[in-house]
């Protein structure tokens, strides 16, 4: 049997239908299914859910109400605030920590603890300690969010490729120049997997501190008060909005990302 | 055994087409010690992946004892720069890999293997794991693998290419100890002209842009051959010989 | 190069750095002490809201030694949901990667909805979850398998996507089929990475389990908490966010310690960090 290799990659036009055709046809079906069994009750109390159609039509509504603004901008504001915080202090820790061995060695136990907990514990003693405004959610969006900053920073400053520190001392270069042109430029791929993670962890945060203070405003706060009152088609769309926030959030990220950090290298951190 | 007719390989690129081999005709003998030199892209390892399987040709056949070859076979043993050592096995079991994938009987192999790790001076490491063993004694360990299920035919591509000088030496005279004692045909990848020259019996001399065979120079020495051999006028004549070849000044 | 170690000065001996950790901690808990109660800048911190560390820590004790048998039915029950959404997100999640691995097909169709319902934040759906599943513990349980299954699911599919080549080409070269290459290659090669998809996954488990007790539970850890901070309980309450924390370290260090002994060929540079 003859086996010629082909000298030819796949046109452009395949590989759009390869690519975009399947999951539209299947999201498609699905849609499609859900809004013709739902309303049935079928699997499960169409009160519990709502089919696609009256989702859309809650969303419709919610497009209208006057609620909607204040809410949404103040989820928003926590998210940009709390992340900002988060970013500043990680990137000042954990510069901190690179730079100074002694402080990183001595904190080690209280880092690894603070990275092992599960922050949200936490957001019943930030309400008791800021009360049930904002405030509280934009310490646990910070809290949240500091981390993966925090890390990455500290590692990327700290683990330097040796044969390139090597070359800078070879050319007499002082510790700071080492610092700002070494260590910081090799550092960036890392720092900016990091901030990447904590925007998308600074908003789990602000968003489960409203949920759980469940007053005040805020979309968290707005779930929880159309859950409790059985509304789902609300609480679903809602839950679209703040999916499609994240991904816009998480890709605009990337895009960002490949902007600042050009010379591409390919640093995923677990996160966590 | 081999034999290599009209063989050639294009691949397509953003800038057009890369001729990596262009009409390539070749005889290899069983039992022979064959070495390809050249330098960067003269396709040597392109033809090496081609003859063991593992690329497919664009135009041209190659035939192993009559039968067309083109896919990988347990007559073939390949080896390459990097040891590529399973980190989360052992030496042995590393060593038994092939055994296990060809569904040979593992008891048997076991004993050979302990045989093969003691003859390339592994004794005692059988049970380390990779990551505590040196580059040098990692390609020992790849080079039992490639033993252990005793393979016609060696196609080695640059396998010691990332070690240090000494241990090159050392490892060049085991593999001519190996071949002696098996008469294997074996298929020697190499930048290094000196080593080729003091290893083959024959020498495949490549140059690219196309990637293709520029002449076949005997060796000529005589056998066996030990260090000394590199102080003779003769290894010089051949080492400069193929050297022109190549148009390499001086 | 100045040289590393006892070298460096007497600060970097072993028992200093832990003594300085130590007296971080003792430094920690004296603020709070003193910090509870005062007035800082016009703040006035109550010692409702801060309440002294002494009284936490005898809260604590009354918890742990009197209340035991309470303390250990409600942390039953949170570790129950922790654990079984664990275990049955790990096992969807590796099931799943696995799937999409081997039906290229069913990966373009799903994926895409896989990487958007990852990006989302998980606690958003919990009151969905309460609210179809009730107030009990199936809907801990439920929320905690989310938690595990989505980091499982990406990371077994990252770890058994970017195999190393060369692995490849040797197997090949071995003429292996190709159950032989995933057995003996793709997949142990692809083990570390699954493991970190399992310990980000127990994180989550965890999370997942608590954020859905704290808006409606009947019991467990994280209802006691909201339950002593409805009561206005609230040296209680900061008590059990200890207990949970102390809870949350446990479990890491688990987790550690069975990735080190499993994936023992593991090659983390980020580890020397800690020991200079």
């Amino acid at each position: 049997m003859d086996k010629i290799a082909p000298t030819r990659a796949p046109s452009f036009r395949r590989r759009l239908v390869g690519d975009f055709l399947p999951p539209l046809l299947f999201l498609a079906v699905a849609l499609v299914a859900w809004q013709l069994i739902a309303p049935t009750g079928w699997l499960i109390n169409p009160l519990l859910l709502p089919s696609p159609g009256a989702i859309a039509k809650a969303g419709w509504e919610l497009l209208g109400a006057a609620y909607l603004g204040e809410n949404f901008f103040r989820t928003v504001y926590v998210i940009a605030v709390g992340f900002v915080i988060a970013v500043v202090a990680g990137l000042v820790m954990g510069t901190l920590m690179a730079v100074v061995p002694l402080l990183r060695l001595v904190m080690y136990p209280y880092i690894i603890a603070f990275q092992a907990l599960p922050k949200i514990v936490l957001v019943p003693l930030f309400i008791v300690l800021f009360g049930f405004g904002a405030a509280a959610k934009i310490v646990t969006a910070a809290a949240i969010a500091f981390f993966p900053v925090f890390m990455n920073t500290m590692v990327g400053l700290s683990l330097v490729d040796a044969d390139q520190r090597r070359l800078m001392e070879s050319l007499t270069a002082s510790r700071w120049q080492v610092f700002t042109k070494l260590q910081i430029p090799s550092a960036l791929p890392l720092i900016f997997a990091g901030v990447k993670v904590s925007a998308t962890y600074a908003m789990t945060g602000a968003l489960a501190a409203e949920l759980i203070a469940g007053t005040d405003i805020g979309l968290g706060r707005l779930i929880s008060t159309f859950s409790f009152g059985l509304q789902m088609d609300f609480v679903f769309i809602i839950v679209i909005v703040i999916a499609v926030m994240a991904y816009l959030l998480f890709t605009g990220m990337e895009r960002l990302g490949e902007r600042v950090v050009f010379w591409g290298e390919d640093q995923e951190r677990g996160g966590g | 055994m081999i034999s290599i007719r009209g063989l050639s390989k294009l691949f397509p690129t953003q800038d057009g087409t890369l001729v990596a081999l262009r009409d390539v005709n070749l005889d290899i003998q069983e039992g022979g010690f064959l070495s390809f030199v050249g330098p960067s892209g003269c396709g040597k390892s392109t033809l090496l992946n081609i003859i063991g399987g593992l690329l497919q040709r664009t135009e041209g056949e190659v035939r192993l004892r009559g039968e067309v070859q083109d896919r990988p076979r347990r007559e073939l043993g390949m080896m390459f720069q990097a040891p590529v050592l399973f980190p989360w096995r052992t030496i042995v079991e590393n060593v038994l890999l092939p055994v296990e994938v060809l569904g040979l009987d593992r008891a048997e192999y076991q004993r050979k293997a302990m045989e093969i790790l003691n003859l390339v001076g592994l004794k005692g490491f059988e049970r380390a794991y990779p990551r505590q063993l040196s580059g040098g004694m990692q390609q020992r360990a790849a080079l039992s693998r490639v033993l252990v299920y005793d393979p016609d035919v060696l196609l080695l591509d640059e396998p010691f290419g990332s070690l240090d000088e000494f241990t090159r030496e050392a490892l060049n005279l085991e593999l001519m100890n190996i071949w002696s004692a098996t008469r294997k045909t074996i298929l020697f990848v190499t930048h290094n002209i000196g080593e080729a020259v003091f290893l083959s019996d024959r020498i495949v001399v490549m140059t690219p842009r196309p990637g293709r065979i520029v002449k076949v120079v005997d060796v000529n020495l005589p056998r066996p051959r030990t260090r000394d051999v590199m102080h003779t006028p003769a290894y010089a004549d051949r080492v400069f010989e193929v050297r022109e070849l190549l148009g390499v000044a001086h | 190069m100045a040289a590393r170690g006892s070298r460096r000065g007497l600060l970097y001996h072993p028992g200093m750095r832990w003594t300085l950790s130590a007296l971080v901690f003792v430094g920690a808990v004296a603020l709070w002490h003193w910090a509870s109660g005062r007035t800082i800048l016009g703040l006035h911190i109550h010692e409702i809201i801060l309440p002294p560390p002494r009284d936490v820590a005898e809260v604590l004790w009354t918890l742990v030694v009197d209340d035991t048998g309470f303390l250990l039915e409600q942390l039953q029950v949170t570790l129950l949901e922790i654990f079984a959404g664990f275990g049955i997100g790990t096992a969807l999640g590796l099931g799943l990667g696995l799937l999409l691995i081997a039906s290229p097909l069913i990966r373009k169709m799903i994926y895409p909805y896989i990487v958007i319902l990852h990006s989302m934040p998980g606690v958003v759906i919990a009151p969905i979850i309460i609210a179809w599943f009730g107030f009990g513990i199936e809907s801990k349980i439920v929320q905690s398998t989310l938690g595990a299954f989505f980091p499982v699911l990406i990371n077994t599919m990252v770890g058994l996507t970017l195999v190393d080549e060369h692995g490849l080409r040797l197997m090949e070269s071995l003429t292996a089929n190709r159950r032989q290459v995933f057995l003996k290659y793709r997949f142990p090669s692809a083990l570390p990475a699954i493991f970190t998809g399992i310990r980000i996954g127990l994180t989550f488990a965890m999370i997942g389990a608590i954020i859905s007790e704290f808006l409606a539970a009947e019991t467990g850890l994280g209802q006691l908490i909201q339950r002593y901070h409805y009561e206005l309980k609230i040296p209680e309450m900061y008590a059990c966010i200890v207990l949970i924390s102390v809870l949350g370290i446990v479990l890491f260090f688990l987790v550690e310690w069975l990735d080190r002994k499993l994936i023992f060929w593991r090659d983390d540079p980020e580890r020397r960090l800690w020991q200079q």
